[in-house]
């Protein structure tokens, strides 16, 4: 695999990774989006192009796994706060679950150093 | 907003343009939200500078965020988005297939600008089967778009290639028909003459172009492309026997019926 096609994987890999770490960082407390994307600065190699997380924040929204509400702010303006709705729990849940299956599995294989 | 110079305003604005583009159209998003969100952002990162942000300041913000261009799959765009994205930004070969194509429809659906629209088409149609060639890559899918306008143009220039005897000797022929006295030609009617004389042109005519042909087959090629890149001299050469095929059947049809 030459650099341009691990560029790829890894893009796609980030892109997967992304949502769940959007929901799960709104899953216990409310964030705005500025404030997610300081969170999710401390996963090294999670987020190259910060934009991208305000897109999937209004797509999250749309299909009602998230809402927000908007709160006066001491600093400024009123920011508008973003975290989970009942449905975007449930849905966390079972994502939760497959990553960790997934993990574990594929943890397995690269311990064994791939497949024999 | 954060106070700015007038460059960085300026900047600022290109950006939320280009998001505001980027984003039209596309219904699982709200623009207006995502906007509002990335000038957030923006407010957030500079919120501890004093003065003026100047540009280069809030372009190392605008690279963090990146560009709004990417933010968004193709694959979620709806479709008219991925046809104007590929021609603003796609490459060239797929631009100049979808300008081949465009130019062709447009002047197919408004016939009083084909005369315009279709060389247009055609050269589109040629560079962007160059291109293909030069990147070694197959036309593929793009071969629906290109293919229409080559088409009818080298149906136009093979028609006019091979058969303009036709018409020239049935014209020149029908003014010289009243000059040959009638009993020369007993056996036949002066259009039956006249057809075996547009035989006889085009067989004449089919020996020369097939000889140049066959011993300058590349131009051939390079005429037809990409239709005729099997053409070989030995094409020429056949296309010369059928020539000869003809001349000589009009010309012993003419010489019998004349004697």
């Amino acid at each position: 695999m030459g650099d341009r096609g691990l560029d790829n994987w890894m893009t796609q890999l980030r892109k997967g990774a992304l949502e769940l770490c959007i929901l799960n960082a709104i899953s216990d407390r409310r964030l705005y989006g500025y404030d997610i994307v300081r969170t999710l600065r401390e996963v090294e190699g999670l987020v190259i192009s910060e934009g991208t997380i305000y897109p999937i924040l209004s797509r999250l929204k749309k299909d009602a796994l998230a809402r927000t509400t908007i709160e006066e702010s001491p600093e400024g303006p009123a920011r508008k706060y973003y975290h989970l709705t009942e449905h975007g729990q449930t849905e966390l849940d079972k994502m939760n679950r497959y990553w960790q299956e997934l993990r574990d599995g594929i943890d397995s294989i690269v311990d064994r150093g791939g497949i024999e | 907003m954060t106070t700015m110079t007038p460059e960085a305003r300026q900047a600022l604005e290109t950006y939320l343009d280009q998001l505001r583009a980027s984003l039209r159209g596309h219904r699982s998003v709200d623009p207006a939200e995502v906007e509002a969100d990335v000038v957030e952002h923006i407010e957030g990162e500079l919120s501890g500078e004093t003065g003026p942000v100047t540009e280069s300041r809030l372009r190392a913000v605008l690279e963090g965020l990146g560009s709004p261009r990417r933010w968004i799959p193709d694959g979620e765009l709806p479709w008219w988005r991925r046809v104007t994205g590929r021609l603003a930004r796609g490459p060239e070969d797929w631009r100049l297939a979808y300008l081949a194509f465009g130019a062709l429809a447009v002047g197919l659906l408004l016939p009083v600008f084909l005369v315009v629209l279709l060389p247009l088409a055609f050269v589109a149609a040629r560079a962007a089967v160059a291109a293909a060639e030069e990147a070694g890559e197959e036309l593929g899918a793009r071969r629906w778009l290109v293919y229409p306008a080559l088409l009818l143009v080298y149906a136009l220039v093979a028609t006019c290639l091979f058969l303009w005897p036709v018409p020239t000797t049935l014209g020149a022929g029908g003014e010289l028909a009243g000059l040959t006295p009638p009993d020369r030609w007993s056996e036949l009617g002066a259009w039956q003459i006249l057809g075996l004389q547009a035989v006889l042109a085009t067989g004449v005519w089919w020996i020369t172009v097939g000889a140049v042909a066959a011993s300058r087959p590349e131009w051939i090629r390079a005429l037809f492309a990409p239709f005729s890149s099997s053409f070989r001299s030995r094409s020429g050469l056949r296309w010369a026997c059928v020539g000869v095929v003809f001349a000589l059947f009009a010309g012993f049809a003419l010489f019998v019926f004349s004697a």
